[in-house]
């Protein structure tokens, strides 16, 4: 993934944002710019978690994040996070 | 990685992939794709819909539900001005486990009307998801600006199988949006369930038909092969 590039003490410039992804306890800031859709970014944090895009929903503030959604349309800013969740099922 | 031909339909910020969707078939269990994009669907669509309506997706309320923190459940939904907000429809899930795929196996329906500043708690299961209805509007509370109490629909039709309570959650949440005073859908319930049980026998293909019909307006071609097989 060029350009979601997982990198811990990335400082943030003009164009690239660091971006905090959290499942339960796990949680991977990751390098990205703001013009990127973030599916980049979720492939990315999916194969890092070994499941597979399918299987979790990414919330941003409360929203869910789709994947051709770009940091700057969503008005990220440098440090936020986002929320990945595994799917629920039910019946009876 | 899943290539974007998996996808059947998209709608509104809901993917729903064709492993969500096969959830619809008989005798399976629904996922929190197949519920969240049936009210995004009411949302979008229901008479009784609008902007002090609030639907709130399955996996926001799992993540709520998870959170142990209220100072980070407000700002997860403080997007969302729940103080602004008329009625708010929330599904519950019994999961636990924010680290278990495909956790869970019940749902219900938590429904918050500003009106009588009460949640009703719609469960096919008797009071099965009680306790996490009861700990839903706790943490729901700050951000709708009340503390409101939790009471049981008793009226409430029971599922007769190990399959449906998604669907009842569904009938529910399309019940409430369908009448013209949302807080006294436990009453008409009690007058009648027999509506709410025949919309939930047909709900399955309904959704289905409906899916399929998105799908020909999308004009998603490759994802054909998903109505080939099941149509």
């Amino acid at each position: 993934m060029a350009d979601a590039k997982e990198e811990k003490a990335a400082v943030s410039t003009g164009e690239h944002l660091n971006i905090k992804v959290k499942q339960d306890e796990n949680e991977i800031v990751f390098k990205i710019k703001k013009s990127t859709p973030l599916k980049k970014l979720m492939n990315a944090f999916c194969s890092r978690q070994a499941v597979e895009i399918n299987q979790m929903v990414f919330l941003y503030d409360g929203q869910r994040v789709l994947p051709e959604e770009t940091p700057a349309q969503l008005g990220m800013e440098d440090g936020d996070l986002i929320d990945a969740m595994l799917h629920q099922t039910g019946g009876n | 990685m899943v290539a974007d031909t998996d996808v059947v339909v998209s709608y509104g910020d809901v993917v729903l992939r064709r492993r969500d969707a096969l959830t619809l078939m008989d005798g399976e269990w629904l996922n929190d794709q197949v519920i969240t994009f049936f009210l995004e669907y009411l949302k979008r669509e229901a008479p009784g819909s609008g902007p002090k309506v609030e639907f709130l997706h399955a996996s926001l309320v799992h993540l709520v539900a998870c959170l142990p923190d209220q100072d980070q459940v407000d700002s997860v939904l403080s997007s969302l001005s729940l103080g602004e907000k008329e009625v708010v429809l929330a599904p519950i899930n019994d999961s636990t486990d924010p680290s278990e795929p495909e956790s869970g196996s019940h749902w219900s329906l938590l429904v918050y009307c500003r009106h009588d500043g009460r949640f009703c708690h719609y469960d096919s299961l008797g009071g099965s998801n009680d306790e996490r209805a009861e700990a839903m509007a706790g943490k729901l509370g700050p951000s709708l600006g009340c503390s409101a109490r939790v009471t049981r629909v008793k009226q409430m039709p029971r599922q007769g199988n190990g399959c449906d309570c998604g669907l009842f959650a569904m009938a529910v949440a399309e019940g409430v949006m369908c009448v013209t005073e949302p807080w006294a859908f436990p009453s008409a319930l009690e007058s009648d369930s027999s509506q709410l049980l025949a919309r939930v026998r047909t709900m399955r293909g309904d959704v289905l038909s409906l899916l399929a019909r998105l799908q020909r307006k999308a004009e998603i071609t490759t994802s054909t092969a998903f109505l080939d097989a099941d149509f």
